[in-house]
């Protein structure tokens, strides 16, 4: 097993990775930039070190200053968590040469299923069905003109090394292709230093269901079943749930055996997910693989009872696969929503600034994955996710009351978040009986408010904000008392060794 | 005490007497008997007619959070003083000067001064959190003025572009 891992992430996936170290007893390396210093990330891990200025190019992207951090530190391992340089093969690959082991599948293999065009030549090769599109990218805007024609708009705008929405576009007409090219090509730049793109057909209506996979150094792959994704915004997921509600066991058993094969024509070693789109009439088209942990492996972990990261760090250190499917079970029922620091009611603007208080929601079946605290400064530079909520709970009727009441128990004062947003997507009849596609959104939530009709606790609120104690009051009052009692009078008796 | 409440457009006024952990609690024309426990500097217990409300609470200037339940609200204290004849809170801009929604980086500036622009054209691209926000036009205008470069940083309140409005002919 490894002596020391760094995590090559920030917010709330580097705290996960960091839990998993410590489950396994590995000690761990935190990076930061300097808008980071007072991240929770670097407050779990054993030890944190600065990797450069607050501009993710210089910092978090910076695979030279990752490396001699990791050799600095002994480190012989780096897990890359999600984004940033996680599906990066020039990291994976310099891991390898310097002697590092990258927590993930090997550097040609995330290059070449991270280029969505060759993987999707192989996956034709492999006779698993593709979305009409462009299987070659181009350099130029006649080359990009000439391939959205041939496609047939509407066309969706891709990175090719993208993920998480990011340089993502729908375009119906050709008049607006060149802007959005540009604009994408940019976002794909500072969100994974290469600006290659391609497009594809748009599908209407398709549901977003993807297998998770598990493979060992020798080529042992497994899968452990699929997360519904079809609730995004602007192609981000930002409700996910196990088991979708448009699977049957036979349909399940045979995406679940695609994406297997998917996995061993690429060569694939450690954890992934292989997308695809499900239409009404239980088509599906192979969309493409993260070679990554997901944002949303919770809820697989949750209904599998499976350690994902775990599975991962054991898997890279090379161990032999010791699950087998014919032991795999979904049990019950689990839904993630992403909390994101953004104004639902003012076109979901980012929100940075300063937590003033915040408590998450507890009790059973709920877990929070969280980057944040009381009193963080969420910083403009990086993505908003804030943190996950996750609920389980029997069937998915119990599981959605849960996580409505989980959502209701979340308190975020001082930022805008989406939480309230989340909470009437939850509650939405469409959603409750499992009519979920991507462009839930568009169709039931094209301009969101909230219903201040609805308001019940005005009044309470008023007699509340009217009776907020100022610091001073509540600090002196506590102050006094906390130094009134000692640990030694708390502690009562008690023994040393 | 007497306490002005704005939130959105509709202003309240309370007023609370207190007694110890009993509060007499006017809103408007209701008066609420409030048992008060101040759990924590964020966290308040009421008990109003024998039913329980938790209220968590923040405040940072004139801004009071209050989340009771599900509900999330955001009071504002009237502004002291009034700033000049400029008026509105920093980020207020007119609809002549374009600026920032929030704090960020200038992409990509979209327009050159002296041209003419027409509504929903858009002006600038700015960037935070990884995405890009387009700033359209509402008006028919010149833009007068183009004070910020690609590549800088921009705070609320800053004007990146001034616009001239069109003369009606």
């Amino acid at each position: 097993m490894f002596k020391k891992i760094l995590v090559a992430n920030r917010g709330e996936i580097s705290v996960r990775v960091i839990k998993a170290c410590r489950d396994l007893g590995i000690p761990t390396v935190a990076v930061y930039s300097e808008a980071d210093r007072s991240a929770l990330h670097v407050q779990q891990a054993d030890e944190a070190v600065c990797i450069g200025p607050a501009s993710p190019l210089e910092s978090y992207l910076s695979i030279d200053n990752l490396i001699s951090r990791a050799k600095e530190r002994g480190c012989d391992a780096i897990h890359p968590g999600y984004g940033f340089l996680a599906e990066n093969p020039e990291f994976a690959k310099r891991c390898e040469k310097e002697g590092i082991v990258f927590i993930g599948p090997r550097g040609e293999t995330i290059q070449l299923l991270g280029n969505k065009i060759e993987s999707r030549i192989l996956m034709k090769k492999a006779a698993v069905p593709i979305i009409p599109g462009m299987e070659a990218t181009s350099e130029d805007m006649p080359g990009f003109k000439k391939a959205a024609r041939e496609i047939g708009y509407p066309v969706l705008i891709k990175a090719s090394l993208g993920g998480g929405g990011k340089a993502m576009k729908v375009i119906e007409d050709e008049k607006d292709l060149e802007s959005a090219i540009e604009s994408s090509k940019r976002e794909a730049l500072s969100a994974f230093a290469d600006d290659t793109l391609y497009l594809e057909k748009f599908l209407d209506k398709p549901r977003h269901i993807e297998f998770q996979i598990l493979a060992d150094n020798d080529g042992n792959t497994i899968h452990l079943f699929e997360r519904e994704c079809s609730i995004q915004r602007r192609h981000q997921k930002i409700i996910e749930e196990t088991p979708s509600t448009a699977l049957n066991t036979e349909l399940r058993k045979k995406m679940g055996e695609d994406a297997v094969r998917v996995a061993e024509a690429a060569g694939y070693s450690n954890a992934g997910t292989v997308e695809f789109l499900l239409d009404h009439e239980g088509n599906y088209y192979f969309l493409e693989v993260n070679t990554r942990v997901q944002v949303e492996h919770p809820v697989t972990e949750l209904t599998t009872g499976v350690d994902l990261v775990k599975a991962q760090i054991r898997i890279a250190s090379g161990e032999k696969l010791w699950i087998k499917p014919e032991d795999l079970r979904q049990q019950g029922h689990a839904i993630e929503c992403r909390i994101y620091a953004e104004d639902p009611e003012n076109g979901f603007l980012p929100s940075a600034g300063k937590i003033l208080f915040m408590r998450e929601p507890f009790g059973p079946g709920i877990r929070n994955d969280s980057g944040i605290y009381s009193g963080f400064a969420v910083p403009v530079y990086y993505d908003p996710i804030l943190s996950k909520l996750l609920v389980w709970a029997g069937d998915r009727n119990e599981a959605i009351k849960r996580m409505e009441i989980a959502l209701s128990d979340y308190i975020v004062l001082g930022i805008k978040t989406n939480i309230a947003f989340l909470r009437d997507i939850i509650v939405h009849p469409e959603f409750v009986s499992g009519k979920t596609y991507t462009s839930f959104l568009d169709d039931h939530f094209s301009a969101y408010q909230t219903d201040s009709d609805k308001r019940k606790f005005l009044s309470q609120a008023l007699v509340a904000a009217s009776l907020i104690p100022s610091r001073k009051a509540v600090s002196n009052a506590v102050g006094r008392k906390e130094e009134s009692i000692t640990p030694w009078q708390t502690l009562g008796s008690w023994r040393v060794g | 005490m007497e306490h002005e409440l704005r939130l959105g457009q509709e202003l309240f006024r309370v007023a609370t007497e207190e007694r110890g952990n009993r509060v007499k609690v006017t809103v408007g024309d209701e008066t609420y008997e409030v048992d008060l426990q101040n759990i924590s500097e964020n966290c308040l217990s009421l008990l109003i007619d024998g039913v329980a409300y938790t209220a968590y609470v923040a405040r940072e200037g004139n801004k009071r959070f209050v989340q009771i339940g599900e509900e999330q609200y955001l009071f504002e204290e009237p502004e002291e003083e009034v700033s000049g004849a400029i008026g509105g809170a920093v980020g207020q801009l007119a609809e002549t000067e374009i600026g920032p929604p929030m704090p960020g980086k200038v992409v990509k500036l979209l327009v050159k001064e002296g041209q003419k622009v027409a509504i929903g054209q858009g002006l600038v691209i700015v960037e935070a959190m990884k995405m890009e926000h387009e700033i359209r036009s509402t008006l028919e205008a010149t833009v007068k003025k183009v004070n910020f470069s690609s590549g800088d940083l921009v705070n609320l309140g800053d004007v990146i572009i001034e616009l001239e409005p069109a003369e009606k002919s």
